[in-house]
């Protein structure tokens, strides 16, 4: 799956993402562990690989049985649970090998939590030290259909084998599809919107921008197309070649609802408009041929898109 | 017969369970008795029964009882082993 490959390579994880299936009725034939297990040992393995499959009887934590929603608690009404309780096999296995997961989970340390709050503008964290991978990062993300971030508990550290720098964030299949996402957006512009110097570039590429009408800034190219303030971005890999272009379209005091490829950013006041395009046969930097095609392509684009005035 | 009191107040889960599970093993193998364990995280009071009904001795849960805010009494009976 491409979300688990983008965010782990964003974030530099270590594990695969787990996803998290809730069953509330019993498949045909399912592949049971071999002993039981507790459903956070459930998913420390899963982020190693494994895909397991869980009955109640296989699942070897108490609080677990009652916040997965395997059954009612009978004497207190714990919290966070699966409510009502009906489930009847849950499933854990990296993201890649769990078909439409109910929940999502990513083993994190401070540094990787802290790229993903910046990403997505922040991350709701509501956890107590107890119940954490069933209840705080599983059953209240479930219920709620939102992120939770939880530093696990005492059973989670001394059963499961998590690590002292480990936390989870859990979160619907939709928190995690929008995380990509924008992960994907940042790689194109906010990569391409700083660093890739123009000062190293050949005489021959600046020429290219020079016969339209651009001038060379610092780590881009600016000029003006049919009035419009237009912006270049060369990007390049980390072996320092140029990979492809950001075009980029700084609008003021507009609103602008566009769909892809056109990638939209709000910046206080100003809404940025940007879209890569990879070189090759269409664009060629050293003749400069395609370039303007780009630009004009990507204006009439933005012309098609709804541009509101704020 | 009274019970013996076993204040787990300040603890929570999993050691809950296993303070409350070697205290129960010690009044069994020595012949038996009663357990009034007092907690104050309440999934403690969910789950020490729950999991004391996987046990290989037959521990027998009397009285689950709230007392105070978070706080509750369980009553448990160990029998002689």
């Amino acid at each position: 799956m491409m979300i688990m490959e983008n965010i782990r390579a964003h974030l530099g994880m270590k594990y695969n993402l787990v996803g998290v299936k809730i069953l509330k009725e019993k498949p045909v034939d399912i592949e049971k562990p071999t002993r039981k297990l507790r459903y956070c040992e459930m998913v420390r393995k899963a982020a190693n690989g494994e895909v397991i499959t869980a009955e109640h009887e296989d699942i070897a934590c108490p609080n677990a049985e009652v916040t997965l929603g395997f059954v009612e608690p009978v004497y207190v009404d714990i919290q966070p649970r699966i409510s009502p309780a009906e489930t009847k096999v849950v499933k854990v296995g990296p993201l890649d090998k769990i078909r439409d997961p109910d929940i999502i989970l990513a083993i994190l340390n401070p540094r990787q939590a802290m790229e993903v709050a910046s990403i997505m503008d922040g991350l709701e964290a509501k956890f107590a030290g107890s119940m954490a991978v069933c209840g705080e990062a599983t059953a209240k993300p479930y219920m709620e259909k939102k992120s939770n971030v939880t530093m696990l508990c005492g059973g989670a550290r001394t059963f499961a084998d998590f690590r002292d720098s480990d936390l989870i964030v859990g979160g619907p299949p939709e928190f995690f599809e929008e995380l990509s996402k924008r992960i994907s957006a940042l790689s194109k512009t906010c990569v391409a919107l700083c660093g890739c110097k123009t000062s190293d570039l050949s005489p021959r590429i600046i020429e290219s921008f020079r016969k339209i009408g651009f001038e060379k800034g610092t780590d881009y190219f600016f000029g003006k197309v049919d009035g419009t303030n237009v912006r270049i971005y060369l990007n390049k890999d980390t072996h320092g070649k140029i990979k492809y272009i950001t075009v980029h379209i700084p609008l003021r005091g507009v609103e602008v609802k566009a769909k892809e490829p056109l990638i939209v950013k709000k910046r206080g006041n100003w809404t940025d408009v940007a879209m890569t395009f990879g070189l090759g046969e269409a664009i060629d930097l050293n003749t400069g041929r395609g370039l303007k095609e780009a630009i004009m392509d990507i204006l009439k684009k933005v012309s098609d898109s709804k541009v509101i005035a704020r | 017969m009274e019970p013996e009191v076993f204040d787990l107040r300040g603890e929570k889960c999993p050691d809950t369970f296993v303070y409350t599970k070697v205290k129960l093993e010690e009044l069994a193998y020595s012949g038996g008795g009663l357990l009034k364990v007092i907690v104050d995280y309440p999934p403690a009071a969910e789950n020490i029964p729950r999991s004391l009904k996987e046990e290989k001795i037959k521990y027998e849960v009397l009285d689950v009882k709230k007392v105070g805010d978070k706080t509750y009494e369980l009553l448990i009976k160990a029998p002689p082993v």
